[in-house]
This record gives C-alpha cells, sequence and structure tokens, in this order.
C-alpha cells in the first residue's frame, strides 16, 4: 500500500534520493565514532612508541653509569641541603644576637668606602707631604682632609649607609660613627675603639656557632670531589655512545639513500658512508672501570661524611636567640635521621650497581606509572614519573569536590523543591551563567585576586598553623575555583535527578505527615541517590580533566605531596597531569621521548575521565534513573 | 521511631514545634548553599568588571578607549622622567617620542612584551576560529542530530553513535588539543594549496596545471584551520545533544501530517520539522559554540601564538585559492591565550594590570553576552512555540 504514495526518482549508484539523503546523514552522525576512534588512535599512536625509547634510555642510563652516578648526586644534594640550611641558621642568628655590633661593623665599613671613593685625591697630597715631612704643607692638608670629613659627615645619608637599618634606634652610636669619622687618618688607616670591640664580640659569641658550621660544611667535601670528578666521566661516556649511535644512524641512512641515487652522487654518497667507522658494540665495559674502582672511595667518603655531620650537628648552639634560627636547626635535627637513612638506602643501590645488568621492559613500564619524579630540561638526565602528577591531580580534585559537591547538591534540592518559582527563575539562568565563564576567567581570577587574599585570611590568628599559606599558588587555590566551575554540571544532573522523581512519591510522604524537609531527605533524595551519584562523578570528570586553572593557579611545582603534613599538602604548590602537558607540550619538539611522555600522560588521563564517564552511565543504567 | 507511632495516632496533627524548627534550619541551610555559589560569581565579574571597566572606557567623548580595541599588541614601554614621573607608552608612541625628542632623559626603562596596544589581534584570531568552528559543527551536528531523531532505528548503530557521543562529552580539553596537534597540525593528511610545497612534510604534492601551484598534503600547522576544527570537534557533542532536544520538541503529528500528505521523508524533514526547530536549534548551538569557544588548552598547540604584527590576511601569501589557503593556514593570536599569555607567562608586574584587566574583561563580557542573549532567546522561543 505505502508504494502507492512513493515518487519513483532517479537512482544514482542503485540507491535513490532518499536513501541517499539518509546516508549523507547517517554518515555525519558516524563521524562522532570516527572522531572517538581516531583521539584513540592517535593519542596511542604517539603514547606508546614512547615504552621503547624511554626503555632505551634506560639502559644507557645504567650501562654508561649515570645511574650509580645519580645515587651519588642524591647524596649530595641532600647533604648541601643540610649545609645551607646551616649558613641560614648561623646568619639569622648572628642577626637576631648582634644587631647593633653589625649594623656599627657594617655601617663604618660603608663609611669607610665613602670617605676613601671621595677623598682619594686629598689623601694622597697628606701623603706626599708626611713622606717629604714638610710642616706646612702637612698642617694645611691636614685641614683640608678634616674639612672635607666635615663636610662629607654632614652631608651623607643614613639610609644608604647603614642600608639594613641595624642602627635604628641607636642615634647615639650613629653620632659616634660620624665623629669617629670625623677624625679619621687615611694613612694610618686605624680602626676606633669601639668598632675594634665590636667585631671581636660579635666573633666571640659565634664562636661555638661558627665552628659547628665549618664541621658541617667540611663533612662532605669528598663526596663533592667524588661527584664532581664521576659526573665528568659518565657524561662522557653517555656522549660517546650517542655519537657511536648516531655514526651508525647517519651510515644507515647513507647507504639508504645511496640505493635510490645513481651515478656519481650514489659514489661519494657510498664514499662518505664508508669514512663513518662504526665501533661493533661500545665497550661500556672498559669505560666504566674507574666507577667500579670509586666504589671504595664511595663507601669511605659516606662513612666520613656521616660521622662529622653527626658532630657537626651536635654541635650546634641549643641556645638561639632567633626563631627562624631556632626553627632551621630543628628541621637539621628532625631531618638528620631520615637523611642517614636514605643516604644508607642510595648506597645500597650504588654498590649494587653492575653496568652490564638489564633493565626489564616491566621495570621501566613500572618507572613510568610508578616514578615519584618528573624532571625535565635537566643538564643530567630526564626523569618521567607519572606519580607527582597524579597525585596533584587527585589532590585538587578532591578539594573541588569536597566543597561543590555538597554546595550543588544543596543548591539543586533547594531550587528544585524548596524554592519558590520567581527564586527558581532566578537562580536557574544565573548557574547556567557560571558554566559560561571561560576557565582562563576563574584561572585569572585566581592567580590576581583570590590567592593574595587567602594567604592573608590564612594568617589570621585563629587558623591553625598547618593551615597557612606559604605560596599564593597553591591545591587549594585551584580547588576552589574548580569547585565553582564543578557547581553547574553537577547542579544540573542533579536537579534532572530530582525532577524525575515522580510525583505521587511526594504527594505519598506529604500525605502520610512529613514535613517539607522530612521528604526531601527521606523520599525525594534516596529516590534520586543513582542520578546524584552520576552527577557527582561527571562533575569529578570535568575537574580531573580541566587544564587552564590548574595551570595558572596550582603552583606548577612537581613534588610529591609531603603525607607527614596532614591536611596541610593542600596547602602546598602542585602540579597536574592536564597542567604539566599544557606546559610542556609547546616547547617539546615533535617525535622526541619527551613529546610521546606528554602524549602518554594525555591517554592517561583520556582513559581515566572515560572510565569515570562510562561508570556514571553504568550507575543510571544499573540503579535506574527512576 | 517515635514520628510513626505519633503519626499512626494522628495522621493530620500539625508537626510539633522541634519539627518546625528542624524543618526551618534545614531549608535556610540548603538556601545558604544555593546563595553561596551565586555570591561567589557576582564576586567574580564584579571585581574584574570593577577594574576592567575603567580601561576600556574613556572620560571624555567618545567615552570608549577605542585604541584598546584598534591597535595591535605590542611591547609596553615603562620609564621616569628626569621629573620623576612614570610614563607608559606603546612601542611606536615610543619611537615616535623618541624621534621627536632625541635628548629626553629616560631612566629605569623597562619593555613588557605583548602587554601594549590593543587587543585586535587576539580578537580578530578568536572570530575567525569561532567562524570556522561554527561552520563544521553547525553542518556535522545538525545533520548527525537529524539522522539520530528522524532516521535511526534502534538498533547496534544507533547505540554505538550515542555511546561514543556521550563518551566525547567527558574527553578533557588538554586531551582535544593533544588529538588536534597530532592529526590536523602534524600528520600529513590535510591538503594546503601552496606554490612551495615543503617536500620534507608532504605525502605527495598534485601538481595543479596550468598554474605553478600544488595541492600538497603536508598538515596544516598550527593554523586557524586546525584550530577551528579541533575546537568543533570539541563543540560537536554539545551541537548534536541541543539539535536533537530543539527536533524532539516538535510534535510528532507534524511529521504525520506531513507524511500522510504525501510527502518524501527528506520534503517532510524539511517543510515539516526543521522550520519549527530552526530557532531552538541555533540559540542553543550558539551557546554551545561560545562555551567552546571560551576554551584554551584546545588551542594552545594547535592554532594560538602569544604575538603577531599583523593580522592574518594582511600576512598571506598570493592570490585568490593561495591566498586564502595561506591566509588559513595562519597561526593566528586569540583572546583567551592571550590572557594567559599576560597572566601566566610573564613575570607579574603592575604595568601589565591593564592590558589584563582590559583583555579579561572584554571577553568575559562577549561570552556572558552572548550566552544571555541565546539563554533569553531560547526562552522566548519556547514560550511561543506551543502547540
Amino acid at each position: 500500500m505505502a508504494k502507492h504514495f512513493q515518487r519513483q526518482g532517479r537512482r544514482i549508484l542503485g540507491l535513490d534520493k532518499q536513501s541517499w539523503i539518509k546516508g549523507f546523514f547517517g554518515g555525519n552522525a558516524g563521524i562522532s565514532i570516527v572522531v572517538l576512534f581516531l583521539i584513540c588512535f592517535f593519542l596511542m599512536l604517539e603514547a606508546f612508541r614512547f615504552f621503547p625509547s624511554h626503555h632505551e634510555g634506560l639502559q644507557v642510563y645504567r650501562k654508561s653509569g649515570q645511574e650509580y652516578v645519580g645515587h651519588l648526586m642524591e647524596q649530595a644534594d641532600g647533604y648541601q641541603e643540610f649545609v645551607s640550611f646551616t649558613n641560614q641558621a648561623y646568619f639569622a642568628e648572628y642577626d637576631a644576637r648582634y644587631t647593633k655590633e653589625r649594623g656599627i661593623k657594617d655601617s663604618w665599613d660603608a663609611l669607610l668606602g665613602e670617605i676613601e671613593d671621595e677623598g682619594e685625591d686629598l689623601a694622597e697630597v697628606l701623603e706626599d707631604a708626611r713622606d717629604e715631612e714638610d710642616e706646612a704643607a702637612i698642617a694645611e692638608a691636614e685641614g683640608a682632609y678634616r674639612t672635607f670629613l666635615k663636610d662629607l659627615t654632614a652631608s651623607v645619608s643614613r639610609q644608604s649607609i647603614d642600608s639594613f637599618g641595624r642602627l635604628e634606634g641607636h642615634d647615639d652610636t650613629w653620632e659616634k660613627l660620624l665623629l669617629a669619622a670625623q677624625t679619621y687618618d687615611p694613612v694610618e688607616e686605624e680602626t676606633p675603639d669601639f668598632v675594634a670591640e665590636a667585631i671581636q664580640v660579635q666573633k666571640e659569641g659565634m664562636h661555638s656557632f661558627t665552628e659547628a658550621k665549618g664541621e658541617i660544611a667540611a663533612a662532605g667535601t669528598e663526596l663533592k670531589d667524588l661527584r664532581s670528578k664521576l659526573v665528568a666521566i659518565t657524561a662522557k661516556i653517555a656522549e660517546d655512545a650517542e655519537a657511536g649511535q648516531s655514526a651508525r644512524a647517519r651510515k644507515e641512512a647513507l647507504l639508504a639513500g645511496a640505493t635510490k641515487m645513481e651515478g656519481e652522487d650514489k659514489a661519494a654518497a657510498l664514499e662518505e658512508a664508508e669514512k663513518i667507522v662504526i665501533q661493533d658494540e661500545f665497550p661500556f665495559g672498559e669505560r666504566v672501570q674507574p666507577l667500579e674502582e670509586a666504589k671504595e672511595a664511595h663507601r669511605q667518603a659516606v662513612a666520613k661524611m656521616r660521622t662529622k655531620l653527626a658532630v657537626g650537628i651536635a654541635k650546634l648552639p641549643a641556645q638561639l636567640e632567633s626563631d627562624k634560627a631556632a626553627q632551621l636547626i630543628a628541621q637539621i635535627k628532625n631531618g638528620q635521621e631520615r637523611f642517614l637513612d636514605n643516604v644508607d638506602r642510595s648506597l645500597e643501590k650504588a654498590q649494587d650497581w653492575e653496568f652490564d645488568k638489564d633493565v626489564g621492559f616491566f621495570e621501566s613500564v613500572a618507572k613510568f606509572f610508578f616514578g615519584r619524579d618528573w624532571i625535565t630540561n635537566s643538564s643530567w638526565t630526564n626523569v618521567y614519573g607519572l606519580l607527582p602528577l597524579l597525585t596533584g591531580s587527585v589532590v585538587i580534585s578532591c578539594i573541588a569536590l569536597f566543597f561543590a559537591v555538597p554546595l550543588s547538591i544543596g543548591a539543586a534540592i533547594y531550587v528544585n523543591r524548596l524554592a519558590t518559582l520567581r527564586e527558581q527563575n532566578l537562580i536557574k539562568p544565573s548557574i547556567e551563567m557560571i558554566q559560561a565563564i571561560p576557565s582562563i576567567v576563574l584561572g585569572f581570577f585566581g592567580i590576581m585576586v583570590l590567592g593574595q587574599h587567602l594567604q592573608d585570611w590564612s594568617q589570621a590568628a585563629w587558623v591553625p598553623e598547618f593551615l597557612q599559606i606559604k605560596d599564593r599558588l597553591n591545591a587549594f587555590n585551584a580547588g576552589l575555583l574548580l569547585a565553582l566551575m564543578a557547581v553547574p554540571t553537577i547542579f544540573t544532573l542533579c536537579e534532572d535527578a530530582l525532577n524525575n522523581v515522580p510525583r505521587a512519591y511526594t504527594e505519598a510522604s506529604l500525605a502520610l505527615g512529613a514535613s517539607k524537609l522530612q521528604t526531601v531527605t527521606r523520599v525525594i533524595v534516596p529516590t534520586a541517590i543513582s542520578g546524584i551519584l552520576a552527577a557527582v562523578l561527571l562533575g569529578l570528570g570535568r575537574v580531573i580533566g580541566e587544564t587552564m586553572v590548574v595551570l595558572l593557579v596550582a603552583g606548577n611545582r612537581i613534588s610529591m605531596p609531603d603525607w607527614g603534613q596532614g591536611l596541610g599538602l593542600m596547602m602546598q604548590p602542585t602540579h597536574t597531569m592536564t597542567g604539566i602537558i599544557a606546559q610542556e607540550m609547546p616547547e617539546v619538539g615533535e617525535g622526541t621521548l619527551h613529546y610521546r611522555a606528554l602524549f602518554l600522560v594525555g591517554l592517561v588521563l583520556f582513559s581515566i575521565s572515560l572510565s569515570i564517564n562510562i561508570t556514571a552511565q553504568r550507575i543510571i543504567k544499573r540503579l535506574g534513573n527512576v | 521511631m517515635s514520628d510513626s507511632k505519633t503519626i499512626s495516632k494522628n495522621p493530620f496533627r500539625a508537626s510539633s514545634q522541634r519539627q518546625k524548627v528542624k524543618d526551618g534550619v534545614g531549608i535556610s541551610i540548603f538556601a545558604i548553599f544555593t546563595y553561596v555559589i551565586l555570591t561567589c560569581a557576582v564576586v567574580i565579574i564584579g571585581k574584574i568588571t570593577l577594574d576592567g571597566l575603567p580601561v576600556i572606557l574613556k572620560s571624555e567623548a567618545p567615552f570608549i578607549n577605542t585604541e584598546f580595541f584598534t591597535k595591535k599588541t605590542m611591547t609596553l614601554n615603562q620609564f621616569y622622567t628626569e621629573e620623576g614621573e612614570m610614563i607608559r607608552m606603546d612601542h611606536d608612541d615610543f619611537i615616535d617620542f623618541k624621534n621627536s625628542n632625541p635628548e629626553a632623559v629616560i631612566k629605569d626603562h623597562k619593555t613588557f612584551s605583548y602587554a601594549g596596544g590593543g587587543i585586535i589581534g587576539p580578537l580578530v584570531g578568536t572570530f575567525m576560529l569561532v567562524i570556522v568552528c561554527m561552520i563544521t559543527a553547525l553542518f556535522i551536528g545538525i545533520s548527525a542530530a537529524i539522522y539520530l531523531n528522524e532516521y535511526a532505528r534502534k538498533g547496534k548503530m544507533l547505540n554505538a553513535v550515542r555511546l561514543s557521543i556521550m563518551n566525547l562529552a567527558g574527553v578533557p580539553s588538554i586531551v582535544y588539543g593533544l588529538f588536534g596537534a597530532a592529526f590536523f597540525v602534524h600528520s600529513p593528511f590535510f591538503p594546503i594549496f601552496t606554490n612551495t610545497p615543503d617536500w620534507e612534510k608532504a605525502l605527495f604534492a598534485l601538481p595543479l596545471w596550468p598554474t605553478d601551484g600544488y595541492l600538497s598534503f603536508q598538515g596544516w600547522g598550527e593554523s586557524l584551520l586546525a584550530g577551528g576544527l579541533t575546537l568543533a570537534v570539541m563543540a560537536l557533542p554539545v551541537i548534536i545533544a541541543a539539535c536533537e532536544e530543539s527536533l524532539k520538541a516538535v510534535p510528532k503529528g507534524f511529521r504525520e501530517a506531513s507524511l500522510a500528505l504525501g510527502a518524501t521523508k527528506w520534503q517532510c524533514i524539511r517543510t515539516a520539522v526543521l522550520p519549527y526547530a530552526a530557532p531552538g536549534i541555533l540559540t542553543a548551538s550558539v551557546l554551545g559554540i561560545t562555551r567552546v569557544a571560551g576554551e584554551t588548552a584546545p588551542i594552545m598547540f594547535t592554532a594560538a601564538v602569544a604575538g603577531k604584527d599583523k593580522l592574518p590576511w594582511e600576512d598571506a601569501q598570493g592570490t585568490g585559492l593561495y591566498w586564502f589557503s595561506d591566509m588559513m593556514t595562519q597561526s593566528v593570536q586569540a583572546l583567551p591565550y592571550h590572557i594567559y599569555v599576560v597572566t601566566g607567562k610573564l613575570p607579574d608586574d603592575p604595568a601589565l594590570k591593564e592590558m589584563q584587566f582590559g583583555s579579561v574583561f572584554v571577553f568575559l563580557l562577549l561570552v556572558i553576552s552572548i550566552a544571555m542573549i541565546s539563554v533569553i532567546l531560547r526562552a522566548r522561543f519556547r514560550k511561543n512555540l506551543k502547540w
């Protein structure tokens, strides 16, 4: 019967016009499948090529002995931290104890500098006069020099001499300094008594600290020497090994190219290829011999550093006037044990190092997924470890969801069930408007406004110390802004879920005498719980994939969070998976190991958000969206 | 438990005083949550408006800082005169100033890249990216929605399409950026018209006889096309969902009546469905595209550059098709990326503040007003279309 109404059109390739139109629309719909497939394909294409090159890189790292030196460097760097902490503590304490004395010494030096600069000619005249023992000339030169000193001391600015303001509140001392300067003799170059005394007092007072500092500074000299020696050796080995490899690659390329060429070109190419001498196998074993020999020296250097460091730290004074110095020394003492443990561990690893032990392929894969460092653009070696980035993303998402979930579910319940119609008409479009705020604008707000305010507020007296913010850009700041980004997503989906609860449920509950709130919390929310859960998951997906806010606001410091700080780790700067891609991608060359590492991070991100999405869909399907 | 007991005694009993207080507290907590969200949004928009508005307004006629909208981005110079007065100048003004007063004393001269001049470059770039994105995404999106809503029957194909659309919607924007970089920028499948093909990159190049040009398959590089298409791919799920919603709103009766009168499927769609769905499709799509156009991550490695002296059409070489092809494969400045550059990549300095708040305010104003207009229009269409 239907045939009756159908007009028969022209057929092209056996299909009529209607089928063509249908095919056209269907093809466009199919594009979404194609796109999803292409995204997977191109991500994987780049990402999976990361593993072989990464594995090879790790092999060379081990064979060339760089791995061994890496352990040594770790120890030396850790030790260096002690030295710098001690120095900082020393100067903090120095400043706190002898502000006035330092002020006197520094101001006197500055004054002298000024006098010697400006009065150089006059001083020469005076010296000449004294050499010639001409009384009249001496008297004249001395007189001229006195007037010069008087003018200079009258005109000199206190800020420029006492630039740290250490003599503030010691006006009499300042006057004394000026007086002393007025009687200064450029030939005798005498230091006034009170200045000499101030210097002496400082020296004696800081004596024990100076000694401890010296001890600590001397503890690691051998380790540091060994380090610089071995770094040079292994860097050369790695360089030579790479040169050998690129020579081989060049030769192969030339030979391959020559097959396509003809005549003279071919001969020239072949000749050039002939010239390149290739060693069959790079003699790693021979070259890393010095490292094997250094193992004993290394052990001794470490043992020496251990004992000396312990002696030095024990000598550090217990009574301190500066709070900062006290804090630093407490940190030194607390960190000592952990540092020594680390030293032992890395010493053991270093001693176990053998150049010809194979790096397993799965070991190299695990190094990426469980590596605790991500170091790029370093002069030593690039390390690609996902863990700090992954934890950064997770920490920030947790903070964001902590704020976004209650706020948006509460708002959804309010708007859907409790608000008046007018409120509804105001709030719903407003929250939709929040979704329209681009993420870069939120990031901008975080960097320009929120960061500073949060830091100021966290200094308030009632905020516990571990929550105080030291860096303006940190995970907490980013989390707050991401919470605002997640709110519209969660709100809208939650509201849909609440909307789907049949009217009868509400009516039945109210008819039984339940109050409005009881109806909402005990009937409606439990019924819509699957939808709400899915909404939260999709909100998480949105937060974990957000880029610009975290790139601008999270502080971009790549390190594992310090779990020891408890909730305080929220206030640390951190880096995320999205952030690292956005930050480093524009700077890397196409096809390099780094480029592929970033694609691999992207693939991990893609898989995470895909699985979140699929789980959300499952939840809706399984529990039934009422 | 006590509740159920009392209820069983008298179901119509008024709730107790305690329950009323509890209710009041609970409801106000929900209300507070709602208004906290709104306050946050108002504070952010308000702060940016307060600091951004002075940049684009002027105290004298025409009251709008036209230079900010018409000048290209350039370096900002900051220096002190002999009297200690601080002066900030765009680079072109600075060169004029130095030429006209060669003796002028300049102290503490500092320069800030990209922080001077105006934002015509980023504005034009964003505009062109959105055009490319809109054309592609609307074309594919509307067609796909028509198929899904009008043609498709339940089955494996439909499930697969729906599943991929749903999953595409959840893909992070930076992943789209990576995909765009690998596919549109670096892979050699995309052709350009050029006289000088890049033989090393090109897969192959078709000579276009009788001109001496080639259609060279060498990839688009970081360009308008690559960026626009990446955005389009990203906008696709949003647009398909929006279009489907509008198509669904057209009553079944329209289609049935039209088919019963002997119209073909295509005639039915063209005359009885699309005209009634069109306003909804357009407003919803514009809303979706605005949201995508505000994204920075997808264009970071596919189209955007920090600074450019020329607008795309000024920089393009050649004539006709070659000129157009060259223009579309130019990299461009874009407003969101420009904001990222002046806030995230340059060291912070008070001298940048004007450019920072000015561009953010303009951007926010554009995005919010387009979004607001489409929300209002959509509401109006929904009201008018009652059948």
